[in-house]
């Protein structure tokens, strides 16, 4: 058996091990790679694209062989009729003997977090009304339930919540034996629609993790980095050879260093760094110090854990100063000050120098377009005369097409003309307090640290919730898109809570169409507060950052190829 | 092909299965090949408890002939029986029973119009491909499993169990009325998957009109049948339901969006010109015309240039050949071309930058500067200093400065950050000092900050050189703090630290403090 996967880690060792199978591949397009097997499973997310490559595999696939290899497809997290249909124009879906489903719906990233890494999500609920993905939201939610009790309170904001938790409710009613008898670990459900806040991830995140997913990109929990300074350094090499493949990393709260790092501000990493440093090296000095053979072997039983400890330091410190080259530049740094102009109020109703500097200069479509589209959310829309000029240049500059990707933004409502004639964000900014003016990076005192300044709205919604409660701020609620909402499910009355004095709520939070690793943080923050007295669980249907969010949602210019 | 055939004939006359010969007619052959297919595929799946495919046809007797033979006794007629599980071995029942469709729901039979490739096809297509329905032997089953398989599932049942993924039959939802139940009850159920298959078989089955009527009111149906289409390619049937929704800028986006797929730049520019037209927005609408007559514009240059730049008798395409065709690139690239290889041409050309700067209302600003760098990159410093006087207009004054010169700092910036570039492309360090000559028409303080810090982003060599010619050492005055001060000492202050440049940060900090 060998089974081809496409992007994606499904973790398949267990699999492995029971069915003996015999090779792991990646999907790519061309004839598949030997191996003496005869069964071909392909594991695959429903996306046409990945279609043609499994057309191209099995059209390419040598039909004189023996034995014949029979090839298998299992759809994660659901069969699409859309990608069967597909395959069958390309007369090809007769070759797969056996199409089946792999129920993959919540992934867990780490201990507090789970991700159906359905990157299409927000481009499907919003720009194509398919709530697809919400159905699937709503199944994880019930295995959820299923695995750690019924949810008592469900609370939400936004149309897609509202969908989501309607099916929660009906998907209950329709299966009266799912009433379980665990005691349940969640409070309270939060679920939250991506276009609630649709300004936080257009921001740069600037939280270590937040960083090197915006210069990096983090891929499910693994990052590729230039190899230049990982490179050994050992005396009489010289640099010889370079390392040339990009370095990989894991990064999870497994890894020590990076559980403590990970969500603070970048400015603040650079301190705890050389800390660990100093200790790190104290603790190898020690050695000197060691007289007897008892402390000997005390200081070598040590020694794994401390040279694990220091490669960990040393991965960092490195990933630190790439980052820190760019964090540290003059456009870095410009783009940011625009950013947070825009985010504290001002200018937003006129043309910014700097997106015109930027795209006469022909920096990237996707950074001109985050900046566009939130000036355009800061300002509840654009003023006509403005979006135009921006249409304009970026068409003149990038490209006629991209009347299809200007088109699909408004449609999403990130860049869109001013209607009514009325910016209600200042109120929003205000009531919600967005902007911090006195932020503290090294020791934060309030969410707005992840982004210096701006506290993500959506973290906010979370942290009001908690407390006052949402009545305060009906009428902000109001302002935004969407109902919102409170449900109860009746627990049987052994189950219900008797909460001890002191003891933390768990509350989980659902980012429907998506979620920035600086929430993440933040939401982290909220949790290990003192006087918090939440805890907070995330899911979501994706990871993702302005510049991955922004791509999900751009025209597909080159066509297909084959 | 051939040796494909050739191993199934070796297969099949080794087989026992001697009941068919291979000089069939054509639409029988692919039954055939498919039968085939089933006995080859039999003995890896014969212990596969799900599918029972290949067990429940299989009796002794070739799978191709049953339906082969019911083709001739029972065609046309319809049954809802199809695809369901037929576990034959563990009973009997008065059922008709059929082979299982590999496809969970039996929506294979709602396909039509698929592509012949029989040598690709199941068993399952094959079978449907005749428009036939086809029987298993009779046999009986357990009155449990009957109940399971009883046909007369609600439209919701119906819904449920294909969210389960499991084989439902849509083909009893005869009148319009069931039919769209069973539409709402999927558009309720949420899930996508199942809502396709619905509309995929209501698209089937109901005239467009009555189709396209009763999605206007159902809104969200409408969007998934859209996305289909959009992602199986169905253009014209996509274009009639847009049309008849009224959405008309949809059609013309959805149209547009065609000329992607379309690789020949002549009928490119063909189908552009049939998109001027189109209703889109007003604004879109100028972009759209703008769109193609660049395109048209684009095929001309092209060819007139390419025949220059074989000919060889151009100086300037033998000095510097060209990277790329000028086809399909954006209007700001076609500029900068133009600017390169065209600067001198007369206004009536098409291929002249001032042509394009009038035809496309080119702004100043943006003209200046793309000519500036195309200019500076041939080294024609003639035309440099020619557009550097020239006047640009600008939205407003700027932090205190007159329009005109704000722009020409604001000219110098980016021309520096152009021209760094080149600087370490070509090493031509003699050329930074004619460069900087080009700043000195700007107020003192200005340009030592402006100039300065670029001049320090370029090149540290430059940076003295700099000094030199112009005195930095005076104080900067009051007026201009915001921004143009301010931001540069700033910028200077890191970049000299970057550096490492103690010794010229500490003249550029003197000054910064003084001031």
């Amino acid at each position: 058996m060998a089974a081809h996967l496409s992007s994606g880690r499904v973790n398949l060792t267990a699999l492995r091990e029971e069915h003996e199978v015999e090779k792991m591949f990646t999907l790519k397009p061309g004839r598949l790679p030997p191996a003496d097997v005869k069964n071909i499973i392909f594991f695959v997310r429903p996306k046409l694209e990945l279609m043609d490559i499994i057309t191209d595999n099995v059209l390419r696939e040598d039909r004189g062989r023996s034995p014949q290899r029979d090839f298998h497809i299992l759809f994660v997290p659901r069969r699409s009729l859309l990608c069967e249909q597909w395959l069958k124009e390309q007369g090809v879906l007769g070759s797969f003997i056996h199409r089946e489903q792999y129920s993959l719906d919540l992934i867990p990233f780490d201990g507090d977090l789970l991700s159906m890494e359905s990157e299409s999500a927000f481009k499907e609920c919003y720009l194509e009304s398919d709530q697809t993905s919400l159905y699937h939201a709503a199944k994880g939610l019930m295995t959820l339930q299923a695995l750690y009790g019924t949810i008592p309170q469900i609370f939400g904001k936004g149309d897609c919540a509202r969908h989501v938790a309607n099916m929660m409710i009906r998907m209950k009613r329709e299966f009266p034996g799912s009433q379980n008898s665990i005691f349940p670990v969640f409070d309270t459900l939060l679920l939250l629609d991506r276009n609630v806040d649709l300004l936080t991830p257009l921001a740069t995140q600037l939280t270590y993790e937040g960083l090197i997913d915006e210069i990096y990109g983090i891929q499910n929990t693994y990052v590729k980095l230039p190899p230049e300074k990982f490179a050994p350094k050992k005396q009489g090499e010289g640099g010889k050879d370079l390392p040339t493949e990009p370095k990989k990393l894991q990064l999870n709260s497994a890894e020590e260093l990076y559980a403590e790092i990970r969500d603070k501000n970048f400015n603040a990493v650079g301190s705890v760094l050389s800390k660990k440093a100093k200790i790190i090296s104290a603790a190898f000095e020690e050695r000197h110090h060691a007289k007897t053979v008892g402390e000997i072997k005390q200081f070598v039983s040590q020694l794994p854990h401390m040279q694990a400890a220091r490669s960990s330091l040393a991965n960092h410190t490195s990933i630190a100063e790439l980052i820190k080259d760019i964090t540290t530049s003059e456009d870095f740094f410009d783009n940011l000050t625009v950013e947070q102009e825009f985010m504290s109020g001002i200018d937003t109703d006129k043309v910014n120098n700097y997106i015109e500097d930027c795209i006469a200069q022909k920096h990237p479509l996707i950074k001109i377009l985050r900046l566009v589209c939130l000036q355009s959310v800061c300002n509840s829309g654009l003023k006509q005369k403005v979006l135009d000029h921006y249409k304009r240049e970026i068409l003149q500059t990038y490209g006629y097409e991209h009347i299809l990707t200007l088109n699909n933004l408004e449609k999403a409502g990130l860049l869109k003309p001013q209607t009514g004639g009325r910016n209600n964000y200042p109120t929003i900014r205000k009531t919600l307090r967005l902007w911090m003016d006195d932020v503290n990076e090294q020791n934060p005192n309030d969410i707005s640290y992840v982004y210096s300044g701006y506290a993500p709205l959506s973290v906010r919604l979370a942290q009001l919730l908690a407390r006052p409660g949402w009545r305060s701020i009906e009428e902000v609620l109001k302002m935004l898109p969407g109902p919102h909402f409170e449900e109860r499910q009746q627990l049987p009355t052994g189950l219900q809570k008797k909460r001890q004095h002191g003891e933390n709520r768990v509350t989980l939070v659902f980012f429907l169409g998506g979620v920035t690793y600086a929430e993440i943080a933040a939401l982290r923050f909220l949790s290990q507060m003192e006087d918090g007295g939440t805890e907070y669980i995330i899911a979501t249907t994706k990871l993702i950052n302005g510049t991955t969010w922004i791509k999900s949602l751009m025209e597909k210019l080159e066509p297909a190829p084959f | 092909m051939s040796r494909v055939r050739a191993d199934e004939e070796e297969y099949w006359h080794s087989s026992k299965f001697r009941a068919f010969t291979f000089d069939d007619e054509d639409d029988e052959l692919s039954q055939l090949k498919e039968s085939k297919r089933a006995v080859n595929s039999l003995r890896d799946i014969v212990d596969d408890d799900d599918d029972d495919l290949e067990r429940v046809s299989w009796s002794g007797e070739p799978v191709g002939s049953i339906s082969w033979s019911i083709k001739e006794t029972a065609s046309g007629s319809t049954s809802s029986l199809d695809g369901r599980d037929s576990s034959l071995q563990k009973g009997s029942s008065s059922y008709a029973a059929l082979p299982k469709q590999a496809s969970s729901y039996s929506l294979s039979s709602l396909f039509k119009g698929r592509n012949k490739l029989p040598s690709f096809q199941s068993l399952s297509d094959a079978l449907t491909d005749t428009g036939v329905k086809s029987y298993a032997p009779e046999l009986r089953r357990p009155k449990a499993e009957y109940k399971d398989y009883s046909s007369d599932w609600s439209p919701k049942d119906t819904v449920r169990r294909m969210q389960r993924g499991k084989v439902c039959s849509l083909e009893r939802f005869r009148s319009l009325q069931d039919k769209l139940v069973l539409l709402d009850e999927a558009v309720a159920g949420h899930d996508g998957n199942v809502i396709t298959a619905v509309l995929i078989f209501l698209k089937r089955t109901l005239r467009r009109e009555i189709l396209f009527r009763e999605l206007e009111v159902r809104q969200v149906a409408l969007c998934h049948l859209i996305h289909f289409l959009r992602e199986m390619g169905e253009q014209k049937f996509l274009l009639d339901l847009l049309r008849f929704l009224d959405r008309t800028e949809e059609v013309a986006l959805s149209q547009y969006r065609e000329h992607l797929n379309i690789q020949d730049v002549e009928k490119r520019r063909e189908f552009l010109k049939g998109c001027i037209g189109l209703p889109f927005s007003a604004e879109d609408t100028s972009h759209i015309q703008d769109h193609y007559t660049l395109l048209e514009r684009q095929i001309i240059i092209e060819a007139n240039d390419r025949h220059l730049e074989t000919a060889g008798q151009s100086e300037l395409f033998r000095k510097y050949p060209r990277k790329a065709s000028i086809l399909n690139m954006p209007l700001v690239t076609t500029l900068f071309y133009s600017c390169f290889y065209h600067y001198t041409e007369a206004e009536g050309m098409f291929s002249s930058p001032t042509n394009l700067k009038k035809t496309f209302k080119i702004p100043d600003k943006q003209y200046v500067l793309t000519a500036l760098a195309a200019r500076a990159k041939l080294r024609a410093w003639g035309d440099v200093d020619a557009l550097l006087t020239t006047k640009v207009s600008c939205r407003e004054p700027c932090w205190g400065h007159s329009p005109k010169y704000w722009c020409l700092l604001l000219i110098a910036g980016l021309f520096w950050s152009y021209w760094t570039d080149w600087f370490y492309s070509s090493k031509a360090q003699h050329l930074c000092c004619r460069v900087l000559q080009y700043f000195a028409p700007l107020p003192a303080q200005d340009l030592c900050w402006a100039g300065l810090a670029a001049a320090i982003r370029s090149e540290k060599g430059a940076v003295s050189e700099f000094c030199y010619q112009r005195d930095c050492s005076q104080p900067v005055p009051s007026p201009c703090t915001k921004g143009s001060a301010v931001g540069c000492v700033w910028w200077l202050w890191i970049t000299l630290l970057a550096l490492g440049e103690k010794t010229h940060f500490l003249v550029a900090g003197g000054i910064v403090l003084l001031s």
